[in-house]
């Protein structure tokens, strides 16, 4: 037996070695059940703290950060076209919103334009920015410094000119269940379900990527989604 | 005839009192330099370690744990050689070496505890210094620190712990609320490669193989992985995307960054041993919007590898965000949220303005501003619930009082003819 065994001071080391010992086994491994109510979310309150009748839940706003979509006449039929697609850490959305008429003449320049887009390859996962062809007569502004627009394009149009937005953002932002519903909220139109996107998107593949695209005008009866 | 006791001869040192020399041992003066000398190396290669291990990882592996593995791969940093030992070494940890000074400590100060005016400098910095040891203990067992991240216009009622994960099934049977199984981090990396150790419940109808774990991940979209990348998952949304490993965090890094991990697991029905499918989960996927499904018997169970989440008995929701920059300029000035905080235990139900260095304090937790989504959409709050959070400021104050009297007594005896206190 050593002799620090023997020793006071020894002794008493190796003692509290043994009650601490147990410290050892403290790791957080033990696997935990809990309930945890569905949805927890809560509306504004109204003026005079009245909360009997709560707001209609937001279930995509938690996934899906809002894009400055400006408020339009809620008289005049609006229209989106809408597409987004994948690209190393971001997701590119691209939007023209406006007016029904004059948005929905612009579906197949829309369609053409992003039949343009180029992804250069990755460079270590950094966001590179696709590249695309302007069609004739759209003029292109690159975003402020600080604001989370990549670049706007003016569409020129009789009455005021369109724009197209195009807003880079990390991968939670990507899911297409919550960018659909929420597009479709903007245009006061009924949320679909999982089931029901393949019905209301469309998907083309550029460059190898796919991109998603929604044409949805606020006038889309609720038939149209199934 | 009995002896009479001798009479003490008062010129002769006091004899030792009939202590325990085990006892004695534990008060000694040595085992306090001992124990500060073995925290010395702990010190130098924990804050070594930090070269290729984030902050937190090495405070789990060399302070925060009863026996601390020193990686001998450190060592190598500090010399002109390199090796590939991958050994890892046992020494005494931070909370043995803090717990042992505890006891030394306090045993010290019983057995020589002198009521006297002299001696009150140095018991109040001992006795602090013994709390702010406790408090360390009881901040590393109880304290849960996490993000909650909310954006404008919706709630939360749980905060993650962006250090830790876990990997979570919901019980789909349950209509009112969801009923989680949440396996800890430590599970999650000792069933990996590991087939034979999977994770597993009893309410579960499934078991969770794990076939590869990485603990910060990149992921790269189908088209876009180099070629012959391999794809282990055959259903949801590893379809799509693809994990790679990236290096962890380390806690000298310029950008502090946080490690996401990803894994490759494969469900097995308990019921026929049959493979259900290899999934792909991830942190970065939003389990919020798109939950990925384990479908058995008619019953979807999502299932998600998620940020370790702590479900608070309070919710709160953002009502609005501001983030003032300095004019001209993208320098954040300050940022505030004005939130409505919801408890219906307690019938809470009020309107708060958190803001820079003005946190929430409620039901024990601290919420600080700490920090906003990249584009201003939501805030990130910092909570904490830390039970021991006012002990360091008593000890310190102890300490500092003790010191300052211990001084200026020092002070006054010298000025009173140089005589030792």
């Amino acid at each position: 037996m050593p002799a620090g065994f023997h020793h006071p001071t020894g002794r008493a080391l190796i003692l509290i070695l043994c009650a601490l010992g147990p410290l050892a086994a403290c790791e957080d491994d033990q696997i935990s059940q809990y309930h945890v109510p569905r949805d927890p979310i809560i509306g504004t309150p109204h003026e005079g703290h009245d909360h009997s009748v709560p707001p209609p839940p937001n279930p995509d706003a938690a996934a899906v950060p809002p894009m400055m979509a400006p408020p339009l006449d809620p008289n005049v039929p609006e229209r989106t076209l809408a597409a987004m697609v994948e690209h190393g850490p971001s997701v590119w959305f691209f939007k023209i919103r406006g007016p029904d008429a004059p948005v929905a003449s612009q579906s197949q320049t829309f369609e053409s334009f992003l039949r343009s887009l180029q992804f250069p390859p990755l460079d270590d996962q950094q966001s590179i920015p696709p590249t695309w062809a302007l069609p004739d007569g759209w003029t292109q502004q690159t975003g402020d410094p600080g604001s989370i627009r990549f670049a706007t394009i003016t569409i020129p149009n009789d009455d005021a000119p369109l724009e197209l937005t195009v807003v880079p953002l990390s991968l939670t932002a990507g899911d297409v269940f919550a960018n659909v519903n929420r597009w479709r909220n903007e245009l006061n139109l009924e949320p679909v379900t999982p089931d029901q996107l393949p019905a209301v998107t469309q998907q083309i593949i550029v460059a190898g990527q796919t991109i998603t695209l929604v044409n949805f005008a606020s006038g889309d009866a609720p038939t149209a989604t199934p | 005839m009995t002896q009479p006791p001798p009479i003490p001869d008062p010129a002769l040192p006091r004899p030792p009192s009939p202590r325990s020399p085990f006892i004695s041992a534990l008060a000694s003066l040595r085992l306090t330099i001992t124990l500060l000398a073995l925290s010395l190396p702990l010190i130098f290669f924990g804050t070594l370690a930090q070269v290729e291990q984030g902050i937190w990882a090495v405070m789990d592996q060399y302070f925060r744990t009863p026996i601390a593995w020193i990686d001998l791969d450190v060592i190598s940093a500090l010399l002109p050689v390199t090796w590939d030992w991958s050994w890892a070494v046992p020494y005494p940890g931070g909370w043995l070496i803090g717990g042992v000074l505890v006891i030394n400590l306090t045993a010290a100060h019983v057995l020589r505890f002198r009521l006297a005016w002299r001696k009150l400098g140095m018991q109040l910095i001992h006795i602090g210094l013994i709390i702010l040891l406790i408090s360390e203990l009881i901040t590393g067992l109880f304290a849960v620190e996490g993000q909650m991240s909310i954006d404008e216009g919706s709630s939360s009622n749980f905060v993650e712990d962006i250090r830790t994960f876990e990997f979570a099934v919901i019980d789909p049977r349950h209509p009112d609320d969801d009923f989680v199984t949440a396996f800890p981090e430590a599970l999650v990396r000792r069933a990996a490669g590991n087939p034979a150790q999977r994770l597993s419940h009893e309410d579960l109808p499934f078991d969770i193989e794990v076939l590869i774990f990485l603990p910060n991940s990149q992921l790269v979209s189908v088209p876009w992985a180099p070629p012959n990348t391999p794809n282990p998952a055959d259903i949801g949304r590893g379809l799509q995307w693809v994990a790679q490993p990236r290096r962890t965090a380390a806690g000298t890094d310029t950008q502090q960054s946080v490690d996401v991990p990803s894994a490759y697991i494969t469900i097995h029905d308990k019921t026929t041993g049959q493979p259900l499918g290899t999934y792909l989960v991830s942190e970065y996927f939003d389990e919020q919007s798109s939950p990925q499904f384990v479908t058995i018997a008619d019953h979807h169970w999502p299932i998600a590898l998620r940020f370790k989440r702590t479900y608070k008995s309070y919710t709160l929701h953002l009502l609005d965000f501001t983030h003032d920059r300095y004019m001209g300029t993208n320098i954040p000035m300050g940022f505030s949220s004005r939130v409505r905080l919801v408890d219906p235990t307690q019938g809470e139900d009020r309107i708060v303005l958190i803001y820079m260095n003005s946190p929430l304090r409620y039901a024990g937790d601290t919420l600080f501003q700490s920090s906003f989504k990249s584009d201003d959409s939501g805030t990130v709050l910092q909570v904490v619930d830390n039970p021991g959070w006012l002990i360091p400021y008593v000890s310190c104050s102890m300490i500092t009082v003790g010191m300052i009297y211990h001084f200026v007594r020092r002070l006054w005896m010298s000025a009173q003819g140089g005589a030792h206190p």
